[in-house]
């Protein structure tokens, strides 16, 4: 059970394929109940045209996007198939009329989903029983489907969007903790080993997106950076692209966009931070208590983590706003009479890090609102 | 105005769906002809090479459903023969393997682990629905032959009919081409938001998103490029250069975009009038990119070096900051530029080499 933990937490950690998985497996269990209760005149091609046809709907963000992709694919198949039934014994003829139906579905460059599934099923229609009324029931058995995909499709969002927006969130606000965590360390090796996700920093074979960076980066840490903004990438749409139909949905989504976009500006602040060669000694010899900052912040955003993840207001309040104000002060007072041999890295890292202080409270403030109901 | 890109992409889409037509007839044609059992699979297959086609997609894909066949295969075999026939209740883990078939090919993004599932799944669904009592061993057998005669069907299909309609690197040109043009854009919107002290808008939103969904697509496009006709090793060279750039890129473009949703210009270390002229320069180059990439060489690199070094004793601002990143950016275009041409002369310099 461990080891299946692991392997999820490691290759499935918003858990965004689980989700996708179970949205195509719904349907295929939908299908093969009807089709266990009613058995004529479904055919077999029936237990999977509406899982199939499902996956396509995750191409677009849209709810018009969606249907139409939908309603052209089963139109189409719909086509082809009733052609194979009614024409099967007169194959040039079938040849004739199919070649027309094929160079819409495989040249539509709007729909060119469609072309990935509705060729399957006209192909599988070769092997099914085969005259007018077999091609009546090929139709129906698309149209079922069809309806099948709507409820699935209004279904999934009342089930999952709470959910999907929820983990996804949990996983960035860990990543940008590490991301933190391995920026603020002398050792990145030991802090690499030290983190949460520290799989990111090392090659994967079985990602096939991960070729890019593998083949890139000759730093563990870029490529982790560069991970990160995959992740953060892929997180976008689910709170700012995908629209929803409910109001409950739609509350909760826009809630939660100010909470993506703090995140997201902390990750753009800690990019601030990455050319500076850590040195905490000297760092804190030019401003005094970065260290301890330092120290706070960490605490505080794994404090943040875990209220997210629970769902809870934190029981103590780990800002220590003397600390901050003391920082800022000695920011400002070296700011003013800078040494001539500043690093200029040295003083993105500072001004990244005044960032994260003002950002991460806003984040406070935006959670203690919603009262980390996420 | 007409969008070129647009019209030689439809003339190849449609060239494409030739191909992919011509080859799904013949599939079925070999099905009637011959009266293979299970024939549909051979179209079948021929339909799922041609699914949303690309040459490099269609030569991975082939392997992946080889390999994912022949190991579904012995999967299936074992499952069938060893468990579901001692007790059919095994059967019940049909929608199981159809859940795990899809959580492997989302976590992986790997066709081939689909297609091992995918085999496992079809014979037993078959064994399940079927009225009369199937062999397994043939029915496995016909499942091999008629997925490695689909392939073959493709295969030979793509490198015939309209075997350049597919290339990618029209695509990728495009999508290069358009990054960099919305990184333009990008940071044409955050000087603006920067001069007017104002944070971040719409427009400046969605183009952030446009330049992550070209940065995806290309990434979609790189990992199948390997397996194209016209591939060469310096296009390889250009488009790792290119990701390699791109990394730093984006990191400058955060950091300016962190900039300006805290700070606003600093007046009193530069102009509106000249930080407006250096930085419009810089956006305009972005845009501009096919102009500098055919014949135009570096123009602002030491404009900026000047502006860079005469700011240099006021580093705390977070302004100077930013006009180091617009320092940054311009060089790494440069930079790039100078490499495409340097490929482009050695490559040139080789094919005369050869040529005499």
């Amino acid at each position: 059970m461990n080891l299946i933990q692991k392997l999820v937490d490691t290759y499935d950690p918003a858990r965004e394929s689980f989700i996708c998985a179970l949205k195509a497996t719904i349907p295929a269990l939908i299908a093969t109940a009807i089709y266990l209760y009613f058995r004529r005149p479904f055919s077999s091609v029936f237990f999977y045209t509406s899982a199939y046809c499902l996956v396509l709907t995750f191409f677009y963000p849209t709810y018009k996007g969606k249907i139409t992709v939908l309603a052209v694919t089963i139109f189409l198949a719909m086509l082809g198939m009733f052609t194979v039934s009614i024409l099967t014994k007169h194959i040039y003829t079938m040849l004739f009329v199919l070649f027309p139906i094929l160079m819409i579905i495989f040249g539509s460059m709007k729909y060119k989903y469609a072309a990935s599934v509705a060729p399957v099923f006209i192909a599988i229609a070769l092997a099914l029983p085969t005259g007018w009324r077999e091609g009546v029931n090929r139709c129906i058995e698309l149209g079922i489907s069809f309806a099948i995909c709507l409820f699935c499709l209004a279904l999934y969002e009342l089930i999952f969007v709470k959910y999907r927006a929820r983990s996804n969130l949990v996983y960035i606000s860990e990543l940008i903790y590490d991301l933190f965590f391995v920026y603020t360390s002398e050792d990145k090796v030991f802090a690499s080993k030290k983190i949460r996700y520290k799989h990111l920093f090392k090659k994967h074979s079985l990602y096939r997106t991960d070729i890019i960076p593998n083949k890139i980066f000759k730093n563990d840490s870029d490529r982790f950076m560069y991970k990160v903004n995959l992740v953060l990438t892929k997180t976008l749409p689910v709170v700012f692209d995908e629209d929803y139909i409910f109001a409950r949905s739609k509350f909760y989504i826009y809630g939660l966009r100010d909470i993506f976009t703090l995140y997201r500006r902390m990750y753009r602040n800690i990019s601030l931070m990455t050319n500076f060669e850590f040195n905490l000694q000297k760092l804190c010899e030019h401003v005094p208590l970065t260290d301890k900052l330092i120290e706070n912040i960490r605490a505080r955003l794994k404090n943040q983590n875990r209220s997210i993840y629970l769902r809870q207001t934190p029981n103590q309040s780990v800002r220590d706003p003397e600390l901050i104000e003391d920082w800022m002060s000695n920011l400002n007072s070296f700011l003013s009479k800078l040494p001539p041999e500043i690093d200029k890295s040295e003083m993105e890292y500072l001004l990244g890090l005044r960032y994260i202080v003002h950002d991460i409270d806003a984040l406070r403030a935006k959670l203690r609102k919603i009262r980390y109901g996420v | 105005m007409r969008d070129l890109y647009l019209e030689k992409s439809r003339k190849f889409f449609l060239q494409e769906a030739v191909c992919a037509s011509v080859a799904f007839l013949i599939a079925v044609s070999v099905n009637y002809i011959f009266m293979i059992p299970h024939g549909y699979w051979i179209p079948m297959t021929v339909a799922v090479m041609f699914a949303l086609p690309g040459q490099g997609v269609i030569v991975q894909r082939s392997v992946d459903r080889i390999f994912g066949t022949v190991l579904g295969l012995l999967f299936s075999f074992f499952y069938l023969s060893l468990l579901a026939y001692a007790d059919y209740r095994w059967t019940y883990l049909l929608p199981f393997i159809f859940f795990l078939m899809y959580y492997c090919y989302y976590i992986s993004n790997n066709y081939g682990i689909m297609a091992i599932l995918m085999t496992m799944f079809v014979p037993i669904l078959m064994a399940m629905t079927s009225e009369e009592s199937m062999p397994l061993l043939p029915t496995l057998m016909a499942r091999l032959c008629n997925t490695t005669i689909g392939i073959i069907i493709a295969l030979l299909c793509e490198y015939t009919i309209f075997r350049f309609a597919s290339l990618t690197s029209r695509d990728s040109k495009h999508q290069t081409r358009e990054y960099f043009k919305t990184i333009g854009e990008v940071v044409n919107l955050c000087n603006k938001c920067f001069l007017d002290k104002k944070k971040f808008n719409k427009a400046l939103r969605a183009d952030i998103r446009k330049m992550m969904a070209n940065l995806a697509s290309l990434e979609a496009l790189y990992i199948n490029i390997k397996n194209e006709l016209d591939f060469t090793e310096s296009k390889e060279a250009i488009l790792n250069r290119f990701f390699y750039d791109n990394n730093k890129i984006a990191f400058s473009i955060r950091k300016i975009l962190a900039v300006i949703s805290h700070d606003s210009i600093d007046e009193s270390l530069i102009t509106k009038d000249e930080f407006l002229e250096i930085s419009n320069a810089i956006s305009l180059k972005y845009m501009d990119v096919i102009r500098y990439i055919y014949e135009k060489s570096d123009d602002y690199t030491e404009r900026m070096a000047t502006v860079v070094s005469s700011l240099n004793n006021k580093c705390s601002s977070p302004t100077f900051f930013y006009i180091c990143e617009l320092a940054e950016l311009n060089r790494i275009f440069d930079d790039f530029i100078n490499f495409v041409h340097e490929t482009r002369s050695s490559k040139a310099a080789l094919s005369e080499h050869y040529k005499y």
